[in-house]
């Protein structure tokens, strides 16, 4: 009977996407890499580094395309459902640079669509959604490392 | 004893010390072949096999060979860290090397036509020329440019002194820069204009202005420099024996003193006593590279023309020099002037192989580099003494590349194209009695030279405004076979048309000619197409690209572009820039061409109305797609919208935009468009939507790169690039037929000094007020894009106000306006006398500026009972009458008869009453005596696009065409009452 019942529960399928959700906050490791590529294929896009042509033509879509689907999705996901730890954080650390990096999230990922969907056309406005985007993601890269230092990917020495 | 050993004992501590400064003076040349440092082998740059070899100085065995570049002319030698610099004159690049394995180390990228190279020593640095770019750079053994310094016109060779004089030779202005090189960056001291050799009335003696100056050598004690070269003589019509002279000239180099040493010029021929059999002094042609031997007594130069190696020698100068000193001692008059003393004492003829360049010697042994064969002779120079005899040891002593990447035909072409040897196709030679080659006067192909022989060659053009070729068969493109073989005949003298050969040989008939020519003449054109010369030869249009011809598919079409330039697209659009190019005035004026120099010869005229046809070798007649009367170029959008490429009519805007070279050879096209290395996002060239719709978006998120493809304002900026078309001259005469740069460059509005005065052609033909040039009107030339301050037009607005005003209002107005600026009239009158002063006070080019407008003066004087009393240039029936005061320009061919739509055969102006920028023309009328006062006198200046009667055959050629009758428009008018 016990096991009809555990079946009936298991198979549920909000029991089911209940406990994904819950285990998807602690499931970082996609969002983390793709997080890292956005920002480092975001920077190798930047003048200063000067790629070739040749390389940086494929890397454009590639961040543009990951952008606006796998990211957005994945990192959405993992982010929506991992904030309730950070809310309920003890460590005031987790729950500040969590919270710092929520908004920067906000604001280069919107940033991001306007500049794909819009672009950048060369006015003000674009001019600074561009700036908007280029520096959340300087600070967002390295605030998410160390708020994520002892489970993150780059953490090699575990 | 000691007095009798004393002057032997000074002999020979004189012959110790003489020796001493021959080592102490070593000096350095740019040069093409070069020994490695202990001189067991020989470093070659292989021109346009675009490769290095290494030739083992022994038995001429290919030690390796390197392809690095597309044409290496010179290398330069950095013995103590092996290195070697190599310049790449058509890749314009500069390539370090390893000068034990030939790898390459760093292609550095340099300003246009890179030529002369030289290692300094001292400074440890290589100098390097760019020949286009008028430039010298000295770069570091890293391949690092540290210092650019502008020079004087074309730069090409280069030799350094031993007290750190470094030397320029400025190949088309007959001038030669000293650079002190003493500290890392160069300082000009001076420049040293070599003198024009006076002109005589016999033709044929050396006369005329220094020209393609190249290799330098100093002399091993370093007092003089000898610069090969040639005069061009252009003062009359081409013709050989009277239009080049090669020359040798001196420089004295004495520090800070350094000039030409004008009375030991070798007029060639003056100083070759080398006489042939029936008495005839033998000829040479095209000097290349000079050396003096290890002692110093001997000069050797080689003769790239006519083949040949001729030698000077230099003890009778010096017993020459010293007899002159002599005689001034003694004051003993001159009986003869005194022309130098060094005298040819041995031409030797025939040098095995094609095309005797680089020169390079060591003790008795000269090896002779050939540029066209890619082959090594070896000499043996003889003892040292004026006796002494060159001698051929092996005609071939190495082949310089294994593999020759030029086709054979072409090969055989560019062969031909520098060869002036008559010895070789004796029955048909190309140049008679060695005179010159094609190379003598174009100059490393077609190219910017060209413009410098234009000039050389303008004459009074009231009289002979030709400057090349007289009376070009069929335009050349028309049948190239016959065009070639009779301007070799009629310039170079060959082709069986030496008189002096009529005994031996036979003319060939140039409609008629026997295989072995039409091969030789096939051959020739094959290289004249090549990419690096006139690949559509009509038109000076290149493609930048391995490949002649492009596909539609590979450019973007101009309605792309509207999606986020919609306000630029729309200006452009119906302007007569747009898409109706190929209007019926055009087409009909095409027809004519094809009809009368054949169907090639179109493309003369495609260059520039319709270049992508050209280039994607489209020669469909123009009757389909588009027409005058289309707005908004409707028929392009609808080929974009169904993703149809197709050949744009007009200057679309990839074509302007990817335009990467103004040549500055005079017009005609002479521009290199590039459409391969634009900066292409991903799926950017894809003809489904969505992908489309991506590439868009990849543009819009990171635009500097597409910025950065599609502008290069420095070129926008300069006249030189509307001059490209705007500028065009006869192919093969290479009469001016329109010289609106040039008009220009001579007119107030080129005042670079003066920025409150200077303006280039977009200044005025591109902004958005034409009625102020200096008022900047700000706009967006991208949508939603950043508000530019002075945003560039692109109505193109000038002086056709007929097809844009078919297609759109707005451009009418603006042609209109900015033709009411460009004048201003006033009026006198004094007794019976009425003049109209009309000035061209606001155009930057003579006005009219184009070829078919009409523009003259029209009075009308009416006297108190109003009845008219004196008219002037009233139309009757819409046909200016003959005696009305016109501002035109009129050319006549060879028969003097007014050459009208047959502009290409124009040989002469009978009239050129256009007005001058700048200029006030007086326009004068005799009016009746017996004039009842008040007299009205109404003075208006007209102008009409077209005159009737070229409108009237256009609609007889196209009668389905709605062709409207182009309107008269008025651009000042005066009226004044006159009381007496």
């Amino acid at each position: 009977m016990i096991n009809v019942d555990n079946s009936t529960v298991i198979n549920s399928p909000i029991l089911i996407i209940s406990t994904w959700w819950k285990q998807l906050a602690y499931r970082h490791k996609s969002a983390e890499f793709l997080l890292y590529f956005m920002f480092v294929s975001g920077v190798l896009l930047w003048d200063k580094i000067a790629l070739s042509w040749q390389l940086s033509r494929w890397l454009l879509p590639l961040h543009m395309i990951i952008g606006v689907t796998l990211f957005s999705i994945i990192v959405g996901a993992f982010w929506s459902s991992h904030r309730k730890l950070i809310t309920k954080s003890k460590k005031a650390f987790l729950r500040q640079t969590g919270t710092l990096i929520e908004w920067l999230l906000v604001v280069c990922t919107l940033s991001g669509f306007y500049l794909f969907f819009y672009g950048n056309t060369g006015n003000s406005i674009s001019q600074l959604i561009q700036d908007l985007h280029f520096y959340s993601s300087w600070l967002l890269a390295p605030i998410v490392f160390r708020h994520a230092l002892r489970w993150s990917i780059l953490n090699f020495r575990k | 004893m000691l007095k009798r050993l004393k002057w032997p004992l000074l002999l020979v501590a004189i012959s110790l010390l003489q020796l001493l400064s021959v080592s102490a003076s070593a000096s350095e040349k740019s040069a093409s072949l070069l020994f490695n440092s202990d001189k067991s082998k020989i470093f070659s740059a292989n021109f346009d096999a675009g490769s290095i070899s290494i030739i083992n100085r022994d038995n001429g065995n290919t030690i390796s060979e390197q392809t690095i570049g597309r044409d290496i002319r010179r290398i330069a030698y950095a013995e103590k860290q092996q290195l070697l610099l190599a310049s790449d004159f058509q890749n314009n690049k500069a390539i370090l090397l390893d000068a034990k394995t030939l790898s390459v180390k760093k292609a550095i990228n340099v300003p246009a036509r890179p030529f002369g190279v030289i290692f300094d020593n001292k400074n440890q640095q290589f100098y390097l020329t760019s020949f286009k770019e008028n430039k010298l750079l000295t770069v570091s053994l890293t391949g690092e440019i540290t210092h650019t310094i502008n020079t004087e016109q074309t730069p090409r060779g280069l030799a350094l002194t031993d007290d750190g004089r470094l030397l320029v030779s400025h190949s088309l202005s007959g001038q030669v820069s000293i650079y002190d090189v003493n500290a890392e960056q160069p300082a000009l001291k001076s420049v040293i204009q070599l003198i024009d050799t006076p002109s005589n009335k016999t033709k044929s003696v050396p006369q005329g202005k220094p020209r393609l100056l190249d290799n330098i050598a100093i002399s091993p004690d370093g007092t003089k420099a000898w610069l090969p070269h040639v005069l061009w003589s252009f003062g009359h019509d081409f013709q050989f024996q009277s239009s080049v002279f090669p020359t040798v000239s001196i420089i004295d180099l004495t520090p800070d003193n350094e000039h030409e040493i004008t009375e030991q010029r070798k007029q060639l021929f003056k100083q070759i006593n080398i006489i042939e059999s029936g008495n005839k002094v033998r000829i040479v042609s095209n000097p290349h590279d000079v050396l003096f031997s290890e002692d110093g007594k001997k000069v050797l130069i080689s003769l790239a023309g006519s083949e040949d190696l001729m030698v000077f020698d230099l003890s009778r100068e010096a017993s020459a020099n010293k007899k002159a000193k002599k005689r001034k001692g003694k004051k003993r008059h001159r009986r003869k002037k005194f022309q130098g003393g060094a005298k040819v004492t041995q031409i030797y003829r025939n040098v095995p192989g094609d095309n005797p360049k680089g020169l390079l010697i060591d003790g008795q042994e000269l090896f002779v580099q050939n540029a066209m064969s890619l082959t090594l002779a070896h000499f043996n120079t003889g003892a040292a003494g004026p006796f002494a005899k060159l001698k051929l040891t092996q005609g071939n002593f190495a082949d310089l590349v294994n593999h020759d990447p030029l086709p054979a035909q072409v090969r055989l072409g560019k062969t031909l194209f520098n060869q002036a040897n008559s010895e070789k196709n004796k029955d048909h030679p190309m140049a008679g009695d060695f005179w010159m080659s094609c190379n003598s006067c174009h100059f490393d192909g077609f190219n910017f030279t060209n413009k410098q022989l234009m000039k050389d060659a303008t004459k009074d053009k009231f009289s002979n405004a030709i400057t090349g070729h007289v009376d070009t068969y069929k335009m050349i493109a028309g049948d190239p076979v016959a065009a070639y073989i009779d301007i070799i005949q009629k310039t170079q003298g060959g082709m069986g048309a030496d008189p002096a050969t009529s005994e031996t040989l036979t003319a060939i008939d140039m409609l008629n000619p026997p295989v072995a020519v039409a091969k030789m003449m096939g051959a020739l054109n094959s290289y004249v197409r090549t990419q690096e010369n006139l690949p559509y030869l009509s038109t000076w249009l290149k493609l930048d690209d391995d490949k002649k011809y492009a596909h539609p598919k590979e450019w973007l079409s101009s309605a792309q572009c509207k999606d986020c330039h919609s306000t630029i697209y729309d200006q452009w659009a119906d302007s007569n820039h747009g898409m109706n190019m190929d209007h019926p005035y055009y087409r009909y004026q095409e027809n004519l061409a094809a009809e009368l120099e054949g169907e090639e010869f179109r493309v003369l005229c495609r260059g520039c109305h319709t270049p992508q046809m050209v280039i994607n070798n489209d020669n469909s007649a123009l009757s389909e797609f588009g027409d005058m009367w289309e707005k908004n170029a409707a028929s392009l959008n609808a080929a974009y919208q169904h993703g149809t490429p197709v050949n744009e009519r007009g200057t679309g805007c990839v074509f302007c935009h990817r335009i990467t070279e103004a040549e500055d050879a005079g017009g005609n096209t002479d521009l290199t468009v590039n459409i391969k290395d634009r900066t292409s996002y991903i799926f950017e060239d894809s003809n489904n939507q969505f992908l489309q719709w991506l590439a868009k978006k990849q543009i819009n998120a990171a635009p500097k790169a597409h910025k950065a493809s599609y502008s290069k304002p420095e070129l926008y900026q300069s006249s030189l690039y509307c001059a490209t078309c705007h500028n065009e001259f006869t192919t093969g005469p290479g009469a001016k037929i329109n010289d609106n740069f040039g008009e220009w460059l001579a007119s107030p509005f080129n005042s670079p000094d003066d920025p409150s005065q200077h303006k280039t052609c977009i200044d005025c033909h591109m902004t958005q007020d034409v009625t102020n040039f200096d008022n900047k009107v700000s706009g967006q030339s991208t949508d939603d894009g950043p508000i530019k301050s002075n945003m560039r037009s692109h109505h193109f607005a000038g002086g056709n106000y007929y097809f844009t005003g078919m297609r759109n209002p707005e451009h009418k107005k603006l042609s209109i306006d900015i033709l009411k600026t460009a004048l201003t009239l006033s009026v006198e009158k004094q007794g019976n006398t009425f003049t109209a002063n009309v000035t061209n006070a606001n155009s930057g080019h003579d006005m009219p500026g184009g070829a078919r407008r009409q523009v003259w003066l029209e009075v009308i004087a009416t006297d108190a009972s109003g009845r008219e009393v004196f008219s002037s240039g009233v139309m009757n029936n819409g046909y200016i009458p003959k005696d009305a005061r016109r501002f035109i320009k009129i050319g006549v061919d060879k028969d003097d008869k007014p050459v009208g739509l047959r502009f290409w055969r124009y040989v002469k102006l009978s009239q050129d009453t256009r007005i001058k920028s700048g200029q006030t023309r007086q326009e004068s009328y005799q009016l009746p005596s017996n004039i009842q006062y008040p007299l009205t006198v109404k003075t208006r200046v007209l102008y009409q696009v077209f005159a009737k009667g070229l409108t009237e055959k256009v609609r007889t050629a196209f009668p389905k065409e709605k062709i409207p009758e182009p309107e008269v428009i008025e651009l000042v008018n005066v009226k004044k009452e006159y009381f007496e």
